[in-house]
């Protein structure tokens, strides 16, 4: 017991420094899946300094019209998910679909259902690419944040992603065609 | 097993009935094309699949397996495309069991409604839709919905889904409108040359299962789930997605991202559209015309190209008529690869002066206006819904020839080069592997598995790399003489076995494998390691590559046994496969494209001036390499395939592949050693006496 005490504080202390799981896998003698764990609960910890997290941590927010490639008909309203982060040294952060470049590959929804789920599902994804294969460029495609959906969670950056330890969110990583932006940055 | 649900679909729409089938028999068959394979064996009656010149496929005995497979619906790279198997009826001289697959996101949402496949037998006695939502799954009247062009189909579904509601949220515990697979007038009028479309441009074109469909009164699948696919390492799955995506993974010659290739006057703006899990490659676009406001055409692939040579010739530049011709083939849902090839053969006819109003093949169809909107319309409609001319040209061009009395001379003298089956679609690259592949199948193989490297050397190293268990870099030579050599038999072995797997996981063939790579060190790709890793963190399970290729081989025996039932023979494996007639492939004349030139049919080579600067002639002509005296070179130079020395080759391929070398068929002893006594059982029952 007190073996794996101090394999956890072990672990705790390289995360703080910055390490991922799998940087520190053969320092640490604990299984795969308890790191992960550990990396969970401090991510978590981590989370809560200095106050409690509240719901509508995560909000969604609509930006005025940002023009996108394509000229007039193009001009979309862009939703934005934001982090908002009280009283923790984590900035707020905000994400940013541009619908236009999505080419509909679903990388974002089974990756985002894969990290927190550990299996793949598009109902299970936070994030939610909706396409309509007869529908008009550029209105075919849409997103939406699934926050008015109960029966699946909220987007929460990954920051509660077992199976997820990149150094961005999982959904912006995958995405191909470089249509999700992570940014720290109000776009409104 | 992780990746499996565990349940196949069984519709039997003669009682309108679904079973479920359990995966757990078949899991040694991984899926897609395998898993079909194997359960078109066992689901199909074995007397209506012996000689098959008595049938034309479109009986309710038909058994139709819509497969996708064990990787499909996760996140691995290129898991969208569903193989399609049974009986075609485009096949010349007879019906033949094939593959055709198409990609989108029919499968993976197959996966997520928690099934492995979808078996479709007998036949309706009224038009029928199939609405499958997770584990309701009902056999709807589709009265209303017979008739209509496949786009009007997909919208009339989607609004009976939704009733009143809308679609952009959720909607039933998912935000996805169904994916639907069906047919349009094309399949409903039996079209031998009718494919499957799904979406807006994916579809399963080659074989005429489109027509298959129309014979069951199966107007379309639509599928909607909202469960998830199991994987067995979630974390190593993800870990592994990112090392191969950094690699940026796949083939060279995959195709340019956004719309560009072929068509003039380019449309924008647009939007690059892929199939699910499909990496940068997105190698459809979805545009709207500048020069007509035509919208949602889609596809970067043969449905694009198949007009815009003939718009291009006649206007000086694309004018939309290619656009219009592009979605009306696919509301139709013709294959594209029939209605090109066919049309360029009729116009030979034409220019001949056997084609036209009075003519020895009497048709309006008006060759004076090839080129315009009105001439592709007309000539669509008439395929699609058999008037007239078009009544004789749905049976396929085969079928077609013959009623023309051509058919001899054509194949001659090249005009018609229905090659491998009957079946449209002629090779794309000139590989001599590709051609031999498509010989002992039933159709064009299409299989971009051989691609060349930076230099011989290192492909011929590669490739030898990955062909356990000969590892021999000779395999590569593809002059004269080694065309005809054992290291040219077991490239083809290798190929038969590999590209069976890749269909079977599925793997896109765009995407796999990773022979080379100019993102690693040594400029070498990473198959076998990505398909071993992507494997092992879905299943949980270690399959080695000797193993897969292993599996490859059980999967082509079986394939073969097929074709063996229906009447396949050693002595009718020749170009074009149908003897008696003879072959233009055999016979080098000056100017006549051989078997280095850019494909085997002719037309496209020698045709008017605009389908010189046509890009299709600049895809790449495959040079060869040559051994000799330890060392590599290249050649272009053309040369004949010689007909007695090809006999002796084949002598070889089947004496490596186990088969009897009088007819071509595998022996008792190579079934059983592949795990398919019963398969060879089954044989000797029908009639087919085995050499031991
Ligand atoms: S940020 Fe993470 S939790 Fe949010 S949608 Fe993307 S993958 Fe899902
Ligand atoms: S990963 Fe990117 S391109 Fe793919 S569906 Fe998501 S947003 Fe669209």
């Amino acid at each position: 017991m007190a073996q794996t005490t101090s394999q956890k504080k072990l672990a705790f202390q390289l995360f703080g420094e910055g390490k991922k799981p799998s940087q520190i896998s053969n320092r640490v003698s604990l299984k795969e899946q308890t790191l992960l764990r550990y990396f969970q609960e401090w991510k978590r910890l981590k989370g809560k300094e200095g106050g409690t997290r509240t719901k509508g941590q995560t909000v969604v927010e609509t930006a005025k019209t940002k023009p996108v490639a394509g000229g007039t008909a193009a001009k979309r309203s862009v939703e934005t998910i934001r982090r908002v982060s009280p009283r923790t040294s984590l900035p707020d952060k905000y994400i940013l679909i541009d619908d236009t470049k999505c080419s509909n590959c679903m990388f974002c929804m089974l990756a985002c259902s894969l990290a927190h789920e550990g299996k793949t599902s598009l109902s299970l994804s936070r994030i939610q690419m909706i396409a309509d294969p007869l529908g008009k460029f550029p209105f075919d495609v849409v997103h939406k944040w699934n926050h008015d959906r109960s029966a699946t969670p909220q987007c929460d950056f990954c920051v509660e992603a077992p199976y997820w330890d990149g150094d961005e969110v999982a959904c912006a990583t995958v995405c191909p065609m470089g249509a999700i932006t992570v940014t720290t940055e109000s776009p409104i | 097993m992780k990746g499996h649900t565990g349940k196949i679909l069984k519709l039997d729409l003669t009682a309108r009935k679904a079973e479920i089938i359990p995966t757990k028999k078949y899991e040694q068959w991984i899926g897609g094309l395998g898993m079909g394979t194997a359960l078109f064996w066992d689901e199909v009656d074995k007397d209506y699949i012996t000689d098959t010149s008595r049938i034309s496929g479109f009986e309710p005995k038909n058994v139709l397996c819509i497969m996708p497979g064990i990787l499909s619906g996760t996140i691995v790279p290129g898991n969208g495309r569903v193989d399609v198997c049974g009986i075609a009826p485009e096949g010349y001289p007879r019906p033949q069991f094939l593959h055709s697959n198409f990609g989108g996101h029919f499968g993976p949402m197959v996966k997520f409604a928690g099934y492995d496949g979808i078996v479709v037998t007998g036949k309706a006695d009224k038009p029928v839709w199939v609405d499958i939502r997770d584990e309701n799954v009902q056999i709807k009247d589709a009265r209303h919905l017979w008739g209509l062009g496949f786009f009007d189909t997909e919208k009339q579904i989607w609004k009976e889904i939704a009733g009143k509601r809308r679609y952009g949220g959720w909607l039933d515990g998912t935000t996805q409108r169904s994916t639907i697979l069906g047919i349009g007038p094309s399949g409903e009028n039996l079209g031998r040359i009718a494919c499957l479309v799904h979406g807006l441009d994916d579809g399963a074109g080659l074989g005429g299962f489109g027509g298959v469909f129309g014979s069951k009164n199966l107007k379309a699948i639509s599928v909607i789930g909202t469960g998830s696919v199991e994987v067995a390492r979630p974390k190593e799955l993800l870990d592994v997605w990112q090392w191969a995506m950094k690699l940026k993974a796949g083939k060279p010659n995959r195709p340019r991202k956004g719309p560009a290739l072929g068509a003039t006057g380019e449309p924008k703006p647009s939007r690059s559209v892929s199939c699910f899990a499909c990496t940068t490659l997105a190698c459809q676009s979805k545009s709207v015309s500048s020069e007509t406001g035509t919208v949602g055409t889609i596809g970067q692939c043969v449905e694009r190209l198949f007009y815009v040579a003939e718009d291009t010739a006649r206007h000086g530049k694309a004018t939309g008529a290619e656009a219009a011709a592009t979605q009306l083939v696919q509301d139709y849902t013709i294959n594209a690869c029939e209605a090109w090839d066919m049309l360029t053969w009729l116009e030979t006819l034409y220019n001949r002066g056997l084609l036209g109003r009075g003519k020895h093949i009497d048709t309006d169809l008006d060759f004076t206006k090839l080129g315009t909107e009105e001439f592709v319309r007309d000539y669509l409609r008439k395929l699609a819904f058999r008037e007239g001319i078009g009544n004789i040209l749905a049976e396929g061009w085969a079928r077609a020839a013959e009623k023309f009395g051509v058919l001899e001379e054509d194949l001659k003298s090249g005009e018609l080069s229905a090659i491998h089956w009957g079946v449209g679609h002629q090779h794309w690259t000139n590989n001599i592997v590709w051609a031999y592949l498509s010989n002992f199948m039933a159709r064009d193989c299409n299989a971009h598995d051989v691609t060349y490297g930076p230099t011989l050397d290192q492909t011929a190293e590669r490739y030898a790399e990955l062909a356990p268990p000969w590892h021999d870099p000779l395999m590569l030579d593809q002059s004269q003489t080694g065309v005809y050599s054992i290291h040219t038999a077991r490239l083809v072995a290798w190929d038969s076995r590999f590209t069976s797997m890749k269909g079977s996981f599925p793997y896109c063939d765009f995407f796999h494998p990773d022979v080379f790579n100019e993102q690693t060190k040594d400029g070498k790709g990473i198959s076998p390691e990505m398909e071993e890793r992507f494997y092992a963190a879905v299943t949980g399970e270690a399959l080695s590559w000797e193993k897969i290729l292993e599996i490859g081989r059980k999967m082509w025996n079986l394939n073969r046994a097929i074709l063996v039932l229906h009447g396949r023979h050693r002595n009718e494996e020749y170009f074009p496969p149908f003897p008696p007639y003879t072959s233009y492939v055999y016979e080098h004349e000056e100017g006549r494209p051989t078997l280095q030139s850019g494909s085997f049919g002719t037309r496209r080579d020698v045709d008017r001036a605009a389908r010189k600067s046509f890009e299709f002639r600049t895809l790449p002509v495959m040079e060869y390499g040559t051994y000799k005296d330890g060392k590599w070179s290249y050649s272009t130079e053309p040369f004949p395939l010689e007909k007695a020395k090809h006999d002796e080759f084949k002598t070889l391929y089947y004496n490596l592949e186990g088969w009897d070398t009088q007819t071509g068929w595998p022996t008792r002893t190579t079934l059983v050693g592949c795990g398919l006594k019963q398969v060879a059982d089954t044989l000797e029952k029908q009639g087919k006496h085995l050499k031991p």
